[in-house]
């Protein structure tokens, strides 16, 4: 093996060090001290790629793929547990409950932009499977669904999910846990309608561009 | 909880992958809520093809495999690196004239054509082997020791400033 050689097998591989190789490097000083240095390199270059991990993000993923997705997720029944403990009952009216719920829930898809930016298509039958676990059908289908995270919403731990209609996309919460009453209520906010209403157990809201598609998906959404 | 092998053996998976699987989908695409998007898709998938997968060794290069084609899936359409050679020509003579500009190895890094940044995490965030990585990459081994070799050598010339190709060898037995 020649100097070319081995700073050729060391550029592409730094790590890898073969009987040839250490041979080489035993006999040329120069092509050692390339060597260290390239694995120098290397060690710094994997740190600089292990850049932060969101938090959670292994739960998050098995929350929404896999076997767990046809279980009621554990994540939901520790948040039921988390209410329970803390005893929150807020005594607020229940049409005040569902203005509220209707305006955060506008507030977040707004400040989530990325929400409609995403192309991530759920797996087939995810929308019904999640409805499901909250008591809801959908009665027709709106379209595909693009996005799918767990947020925090008025308190509660909500199913954020697009789904992306022929007329645009819609935004739907789903509040499994959600134990206040909240009565239906409409509300017009920068340019978006936004629906709150109880829904099986815990609670639901729509955010769309228009009243027609809220209004819509909320038809659509048939008690089971 | 899970209690069938198979889904045991997904958890496990997805706790062992989830994180490298972010930062390697991270660097490709630049966008830390796309990048995360593109983890759950590609869980998705190989939970949709986990029966098909049988072998264990594997499961880490398929995984990569998966991922890197749901990043490509977005970019169809988009002709990425229409020339890289070129590109990291100017790139690297841009780089070190100056040794004010020697660059962290973090922006360095970011500053690759994807076609020489792929590979790179391939063998040192995930720790494929060239075979594993040509196949990821669907080209041939040669190709992929070359990109790195290239890719590496100009990393060097941007973060220490030193001219691109290698310093002057001594002819030794
Ligand atoms: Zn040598
Ligand atoms: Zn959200």
């Amino acid at each position: 093996m020649n100097c070319l050689d081995f700073r050729r097998a060391v550029l592409s591989d730094p790590r890898q060090a073969d009987g040839e190789r250490l041979a080489h490097a035993a006999s040329c000083a120069a092509c050692r001290v390339f060597a260290e240095r390239q694995a120098d390199l290397d060690n710094r270059l994997f740190d600089a790629m292990r850049v932060e991990v969101p938090d959670g993000l292994a739960d998050r993923v098995l929350v929404a793929q896999g076997p767990r997705r046809r279980r009621t997720p554990w994540i939901w029944a520790l948040a039921a547990s988390v209410v329970l403990a803390t005893g929150v009952a807020l005594l607020v009216p229940p049409g005040l409950a569902g203005e509220r719920l209707a305006r955060e829930a506008a507030m977040h898809a707004e400040e989530e932009k990325e929400s409609f930016r995403a192309r991530q298509v759920a797996a087939p039958g995810f929308l019904q499977a999640v409805l499901a676990d909250q008591g809801v059908r959908l009665a027709v289908s709106m379209g595909e669904v693009t996005y799918a995270r767990l947020c925090p919403l008025a308190g509660n731990t909500a199913r954020h999910i697009v789904i992306t209609t022929p007329d645009g996309p819609v935004t739907l919460f789903l509040l499994p846990t959600d134990d206040q009453r909240r009565r239906r209520a409409e509300i017009a906010t920068g340019g978006m309608t936004a629906i709150a209403m109880p829904a099986g157990r815990g609670s639901i809201a729509i955010v769309a561009a228009n009243p027609e598609l809220a209004r819509a998906l909320e038809r659509a959404l048939a008690q089971a | 909880m899970p209690s069938d092998p198979a889904s045991r053996r997904f958890e496990q998976v997805v706790r062992a992958y989830a994180n490298d699987l972010f930062r390697y989908l991270y660097w490709l695409c630049r966008d830390r809520a796309l990048a995360e998007d593109l983890v759950q898709e590609a869980f998705a998938r190989a939970w949709a093809a986990w029966e098909s997968q049988r072998d264990e060794k594997a499961v880490k290069a398929w995984l990569f495999t998966i991922a890197r084609h749901e990043f490509a899936r977005l970019h169809e359409r988009k002709a990425l690196d229409v020339d890289p050679e070129a590109d990291l020509e100017a790139l690297v003579a841009r780089g070190p004239s100056d040794p004010s500009l020697a660059l962290d190895l973090r922006k360095a890094f970011a500053l690759l054509p994807a076609t020489y940044r792929d590979p790179l995490l391939l063998q040192v965030l995930a720790g494929l082997s060239s075979v594993e990585i040509a196949a990821a990459l669907g080209t041939t081994e040669d190709n992929v020791n070359a990109r790195l070799s290239r890719g590496r050598k100009a990393l060097r010339a941007l973060v220490d400033g030193e001219p691109a190709s290698a310093p002057a060898l001594r002819t030794n037995p």
